[in-house]
């Protein structure tokens, strides 16, 4: 096997800048095998060949002094670093780099909880403090927060965040909830946002702007810099929480519920962003494609029609929460009700009736912030599965999912993949998941994938929708969706890029962020 | 939690010890021949995964669909047994998380297997060290629809060095595919440990 290398790198120096990061970091903690070491941190679901995404080696720093020493070199070598907090980004590229050769700097032993304050809610974290480790850590303490976690929860806030990932209680705009970070620039210089750039600062996790431009924002979905250390606003513990489900009978029933949401929504009666799933969706996380069809591509109605009656499931399946006193969730539990009795045929469904369905417990589990891993049962509906996902965002309106959902499905079936999504109601838009999921041992079909991925981005952007979030394989193709006025945000991009990282040592190509001497080959 | 000390006078117990979790949830087993700590992983949902860990023993185990609640269990088998070895007849998604949880502990994949049936034929695919790989090939293929009772039974077989890997495949024909699902088998041990 060849080792990847980074673009214009020699194996000499390549050797010789491993050989004073591990005077920084420790032998142990420089990964270079490529058979065992290495291939965790590729992309198992990667469309197209496992050698796209290779990585030279990986190194995990235990703190900023050592960053910044790794910083230093890689500057002088001209290598470039990509940089991954916990690596559980699977779907979008994992722990993979965009290009083959860079390094990966693995920030997992940075995994402190630096402080809990139960007082204000908010925590301040390390980026490889995962979901787990900061939920295990307040139930020890008996701390009332709740967190906020994504689904599958193995990743991390600051990793999550960063990426702008969302969650489902109602913290679930993970960026919203940030508040302070720390960042190591390119050229080591370490930086504080808002109040805690000011001496002897107790506010910095509190108030997020402090004074002059609020620039927390330029560090996530970008490459201009590290960051270290972030503030996260947890949720106190309410008094009272009721989960519900709604199933829903028909198609276009996704038109209706998207509409009577928006206000219940902007209004807070609902107060976590509701989320409505398709059929597949929810029964992958009980049973198996080919308990219901053994034929190729998507599964046909009957099939499906079967399969709901057996598994009491909708189409559609609607689920959201309300929390607070007694009193304040009956009142708005009365108004949902109200609302959906419009709705022909919907049907709620709670705890009492409900509990013990996996789809329904890991729902509930997730709305109150608990973390799990049962999403993951979706990669078990084909044997074998990997998957990607295509994620347009738009208004939070009927019409638009009416729109997303019927564009991606026929899409999809022509590309003879079954339709698996859902959309998550935020505060004004909408997140659309297409969960793209293809046979990750099948030469064939992963191409396929790919075809059909790039396809629809093109699509969704003509119809004027683009994605929120991609792999590592499309970050280039959605950035040139966003052309506004000839480019003028990504133009500001790499003003930035070219300033703050003028060798382009920082994960070049996130999300289609190039440095100047890589722009020409992107 | 599981205790290093419990482990240990289970283990103790009988040649090839048992000891289940308070979840039923998987299975730890000691080998005196070997003087070496195993982790097993069941999908007590599938057919063949229980013909599987009944080989070994007949205890139920049950993974359950989320394994996350295992978490824990792994990260102290990773770190009380550097030298042990963490094997599965389980649903691919249980191995990927298992797999991407282990390696920050130094363990790595030294070899895995997928078992899928289509039709009427089973199609075992393994990738593993060039000599393993052929040896477990054959001889899975030769076990016909006993292969998981195969696999309970050499899971000391199972390759434990990380060297460059191969995949091979072999193809049976099967009298009744209709109850089984996708399952892979996978063995981890350490190359490094952190």
């Amino acid at each position: 096997m060849t080792k990847p290398l980074p673009q214009g790198i020699s194996l000499g120096q390549f050797n010789a800048a491993i050989a004073e990061i591990e005077k920084v970091v420790g032998k142990q903690y420089v990964f270079l095998d490529d058979v065992t070491e290495l291939r965790s941190y590729r992309d198992a679901y990667n469309t197209t060949n496992d050698a796209d995404f290779a990585p030279s080696a990986a190194i995990a720093p235990k703190n900023v002094e050592q960053i910044q020493k790794i910083l230093a070199i890689v500057n002088n070598y001209k290598i470039p670093i990509w940089t991954i907090s916990t690596g559980k980004n699977f779907a979008y590229g994992g722990p993979a780099p965009r290009k083959a050769g860079y390094i990966v700097l693995d920030l997992k032993l940075m995994n402190r909880i630096i402080e809990v304050n139960e007082k204000h809610g908010y925590a301040i974290v390390e980026p490889g403090v995962s979901y787990y480790d900061l939920y295990n850590y307040l139930q020890s303490k008996g701390i009332k927060l709740w967190i906020d976690c994504a689904a599958p929860a193995w990743g991390g806030f600051v990793g999550n965040t960063s990426d702008h990932g969302a969650g489902y209680t109602p913290y679930g705009d993970h960026l919203l909830m940030q508040c302070g970070m720390q960042v190591v620039l390119a050229d080591g210089t370490v930086v504080e946002t808002g109040m805690d750039t000011t001496a002897n600062s107790k506010s910095g996790a509190l108030y997020k702007y402090g004074q002059g431009a609020a620039i927390d924002g330029l560090f996530t979905q970008s490459n201009f810099g590290v960051i270290t250390r972030m503030g996260m606003w947890l949720m106190p513990e309410p008094p009272g929480y009721t989960p519900f489900m709604i199933t829903l009978e028909n198609e276009r029933d996704l038109e209706i519920v998207t509409d009577l949401t928006l206000p219940l929504r902007l209004n807070q009666v609902i107060h976590n962003a509701p989320m409505t799933v398709d059929l597949l969706w929810e029964s992958a996380m009980s049973v198996s494609k080919r308990q219901y069809y053994t034929g190729t591509g998507p599964m046909p109605d009957s099939n499906r029609k079967k399969m709901a009656k057996d598994l009491d499931l909708g189409v559609w399946n609607y689920y959201a929460a309300v929390y607070g006193p007694e009193p304040m969730m009956k009142n708005n539990m009365e108004i949902i009700r109200d609302t959906f009795s419009q709705v022909p045929g919907a049907k709620f469904h709670f705890d009492d009736t409900r509990k013990g369905d996996p789809g329904w417990d890991y729902r509930v589990k997730l709305m109150k912030g608990e973390p799990n891993m049962t999403e993951f049962s979706l990669l078990n509906w084909i044997g074998g599965g990997g998957h990607i996902n295509f994620s347009p965002i738009s208004a939070a309106d009927g019409k638009d999912s009416m729109k997303q959902y019927e564009m991606i499905r026929k899409r999809a079936h022509e590309y003879d993949f079954d339709y698996i999504g859902e959309f998550l109601i935020g505060w004004r838009d909408q997140h659309h998941i297409f969960m793209l999921m293809f046979d990750r041992m099948n030469a064939e079909e992963k191409k396929r994938a790919h075809e059909l991925f790039a396809v629809l981005v093109d699509d969704a952007a003509a119809l004027g929708y683009g994605e929120y979030r991609t792999h590592l394989s499309f970050m280039d193709q959605i950035a040139g969706t966003y052309s506004w006025n000839d480019n003028a945000l990504w133009d500001t991009h790499h003003a930035l890029k070219d300033e703050l990282d003028p060798n382009g040592i920082l994960s070049p190509g996130k999300m289609g962020i190039w440095p100047k001497n890589l722009r020409g080959n992107s | 939690m599981l205790s290093r000390r419990t482990f240990i006078k289970t283990a103790l117990a009988s040649n090839a010890a048992l000891l289940t979790t308070p979840s039923q949830a998987l299975q730890i087993l000691f080998d005196n021949r070997q003087q070496q700590p195993l982790l097993v992983f069941a999908d007590e949902s599938a057919l063949n995964a229980r013909n599987f860990i009944s080989g070994i023993e007949n205890d139920g185990a049950n993974l359950g669909l989320d394994i996350g609640r295992h978490f824990d269990l792994l990260a102290t088998f990773c770190k009380d047994s550097p030298n042990g070895q963490i094997m599965g007849l389980t649903r691919d998604s249980d191995f990927f998380v298992l797999e991407q949880l282990a390696k920050d502990f130094g363990f790595y994949t030294s070899y895995s297997a997928s078992h899928r049936y289509d039709g009427q034929t089973l199609t075992h695919q393994i990738t593993a060290a060039e000599e393993p790989a052929k040896i477990i090939t054959k001889s899975l293929t030769k076990a016909g629809e006993q292969w998981p009772a195969w696999l309970a039974k050499n899971l000391h077989a199972l390759p434990q060095k990380h060297q460059q890997t191969i995949t091979t495949k072999s193809q049976l024909n099967v009298a009744n595919a209709e109850p089984h699902d996708f399952l892979v088998s996978w063995s981890l041990s350490t190359s490094k440990s952190i």
